[in-house]
């Protein structure tokens, strides 16, 4: 019996108990430190859990009405001090749970602008929580926002009645075939005139920032986004394409006189729709992407048309062209495709 | 008389400007259709293009494929060859016209 408890495995045995023990008695104290700390600043778990999460991090609340078509002003401002944070090299929390409405076209942007934070600052720098409002999670959800966020890259979507989200630095033909299938399907129209202008539209779209949206020839860094969303309600097909490159105001060839004085970017963009000669390339045969689409939008077979660039802000739906305060990093084009009588027709 | 539909021979998806730029482009389809039918310069058979059954048609496709092949080939040599036939979009065979008219206009 001696013998045994002297023995090598039993001291081995000790020495585990012991460093068990006392590690059970730290994990003891630090939790009630922990629970003394929650009492004494009034937080209940789960706040507690969340404002450790987020210690080193600086909240940034995002607009209660968080839609670029409806509210520009308050969500470019928005979004230029997110950026302006990142690049002071702060931690952001995206705190977006008061938001009562969100758009389609804000939740491009925000993926767009966490992919460039992501690319040039690393992988952790942002952080943020979910809507409380059902609607705006409702519709985060099924866009794949979180999945894309959380599993890096993947876009998958519950909703039939949404496109999942797509991105690429490519012309990607057979996207935009799917978009106009996604059309036809939900608004049961069959391919015709109307739905051959969107692809051309999408097409354009892409081609235009392959060709000019970035300054530099390395394309792996000029990436669009697209989502499209069917409103069953009202009949129409929602189309979202979005660019991070310089803008049309800063890539379109520039007059003289707009060189030296500086034209308004709204001004310029409504210049490069209407088709005065603008292609950076200096081809006459270029940079007829922006009024094709015009031309569309004037024949009606797209509406509602949403053109923001820069400074410029142009949109149709409730006829309001003008410079904002903000900077819009990159290009975005928003439009929509009603179902009308003339276009019902079974598949 | 040589007969090409774009959607059958190459795709039904027509894509960008340049090969670089990603699937089915202008480019891709000059070089695989159109260039052989012109290198003998005593050709001057006519091309049936038909563009039915297509999702759409690109400007940048489109001005790249034929535009493209009229800046090298010559505008009237194209225009007196090609013979296009969309029955859905009559306004696109003088669409395309246009860009061979337009091909080396340089400013």
């Amino acid at each position: 019996m001696q013998r045994y408890i002297q023995s090598e495995k039993v001291k081995k045995y000790d020495k585990i108990r012991t460093r068990k023990v006392l590690k059970k008695r730290w994990r003891t104290e630090k939790e009630r430190q922990k629970r003394a700390e929650r009492i004494n600043v009034g937080l209940n778990v789960a706040q507690y859990v969340r404002s450790k999460a987020t210690k080193h991090f600086t909240e940034y609340r995002t607009p209660e009405n968080f839609s670029l078509r409806n509210n520009v002003d308050e969500v470019v401002s928005y979004f230029s001090d997110l950026i302006k944070a990142f690049s002071r090299g702060d931690s952001v929390f995206i705190n977006i749970s008061d938001v009562k409405n969100i758009s389609s076209d804000v939740i491009l942007y925000l993926l767009s602008v966490l992919d460039i934070i992501n690319q040039r600052h690393g992988i952790g720098r942002a952080k943020g929580n979910a809507p409380k409002d059902a609607k705006c999670l409702e519709l985060l959800m099924e866009s794949g926002f979180y999945d894309y966020v959380t599993h890096r890259g993947e876009f998958r979507t519950t909703n039939p009645n949404i496109l999942r989200i797509r991105k690429s630095n490519l012309v990607m033909s057979n996207v935009a075939a799917e978009v106009i299938d996604f059309t036809t399907t939900h608004l049961r129209v069959k391919q015709s005139s109307i739905t051959r202008s969107i692809y051309n539209t999408i097409l354009e779209c892409m081609q235009n920032t392959r060709g000019h949206a970035y300054s530099n020839k390395d394309h792996s860094s000029s990436q669009w986004w697209l989502i499209a969303q069917h409103d069953k309600n009202n009949g129409r097909v929602n189309f979202t394409f979005l660019d991070n490159g310089m803008g049309i105001p800063h890539t379109v060839r520039k007059k003289l006189w707009e060189k030296v004085l500086g034209g308004t970017d709204n001004k310029l963009i409504t210049s490069a729709l209407q088709g005065d000669f603008r292609a950076q390339s200096g081809d006459p045969w270029r940079g007829k992407g922006l009024p094709q689409i015009n031309t569309y939008f004037k024949e009606k077979v797209i509406e509602n048309l949403l053109i923001i660039s820069n400074k410029g802000y142009i949109n149709h739906e409730i006829g309001s062209i003008k410079d904002l305060v903000g900077f819009f990093n990159g290009t975005l084009l928003s439009w929509d495709f009603i179902l009308k009588k003339e276009r019902v027709n079974s598949v | 008389m040589h007969i090409i539909n774009i959607a059958t021979a190459f795709s039904s998806k027509p894509g960008a400007r340049f090969k670089t730029d990603g699937e089915f482009s202008g480019e891709q389809f000059r070089e695989e259709f159109l260039v052989p039918l012109f290198k003998d310069s005593s050709d001057n058979s006519k091309i049936q293009i038909i563009l039915d059954g297509l999702y759409g048609h690109p400007t940048s496709f489109l001005d790249e494929a034929f535009g493209g092949l009229a800046r090298d080939y010559g505008k009237e040599r194209c225009l007196e060859r090609f013979e296009f036939i969309s029955s859905d979009t009559p306004l696109l065979r003088e669409e395309i016209q246009n860009y061979i008219k337009n091909c080396d206009e340089k400013k």
